[in-house]
């Protein structure tokens, strides 16, 4: 039982430290903590997911281009958030 | 910075009000991806995608057709990739959810130097007034 405690005590100590070391990181260095995120490859909810570019002639080459009608895909409808009626409470 | 290197795994959606402008760079041959009704690259600012699922949903037919540029119809996932390293402006939090509540605030502030007197849903304008906000620091774009 101690043991347990102790190791739980540690696991919470270990994480906030972690924590420190990763904002004190961020913090110096921004470009660092962009790129990484980026380099880490497709991103989810859990991140940035989009990114808005002011130019397109400069900067980005076009690897495909892909029509989804023609393979099948159809958009899917607009819906609401399941969210949306928790968000209205606040 | 402090709340976006959370180890939850859910760092913009726990504290999704961000009040970070970072600069940052994304790497040269990321790829990244734009759905759109059109198949041609976009004429101005446009947004582009992370991952494709996210960019699927925007090819449907908006009402956008008055818009500048080549248009087709169609649904196209165009997949991009970096030439070179871009700089860009990171705005954390959940930065790109439209709710009033503050999440735009960061990029209002900058585009238009004051809150809360704007559309949310007027991204439009929003992209077109960072897009010149960063011009003159040579910015290529920006991430949320």
């Amino acid at each position: 039982m101690g043991k347990e405690i102790w190791c739980r005590w540690l696991r919470k100590v270990s994480l906030q430290f972690f924590r420190y070391l990763l904002a004190l990181d961020t913090l110096q260095d921004g470009n660092e903590f962009v790129s990484h995120h980026f380099a880490r490859g497709p991103t989810s909810l859990n991140d940035f997911s989009e990114a808005m570019l002011c130019d397109f002639t400069s900067g980005v080459s076009v690897v495909s281009v892909a029509n989804l009608v023609n393979r099948g895909f159809v958009p899917p409808p607009i819906r609401e958030s399941p969210l949306d009626p928790l968000l209205e409470k606040y | 910075m402090v709340s976006d290197p959370h180890p939850s795994g859910f760092p913009s959606n726990t504290p999704p009000l961000g009040h970070n402008i970072v600069p940052g760079s994304i790497p040269k041959g990321t790829l990244l991806y734009h759905g759109s009704m059109s198949r041609g690259l976009p004429p101005g600012p446009e947004w582009v995608a992370t991952d494709p699922e996210h960019s699927y949903f925007y090819c449907r037919e908006w009402e956008w057709e008055s818009r500048p540029g080549p248009f087709q119809h169609g649904c196209w996932l165009l997949t991009l990739a970096t030439t070179r390293p871009l700089k860009v402006i990171y705005f954390d939090g959940s930065s790109a959810v439209k709710l009033p509540y503050g999440s735009m605030d960061i990029q209002d502030l900058i585009a238009w130097g004051g809150l809360g007197r704007h559309d949310i849903n007027d991204d439009d304008r929003r992209i077109q007034d960072l897009c010149k906000w960063g011009k003159k620091f040579g910015v290529d774009g920006f991430v949320r």
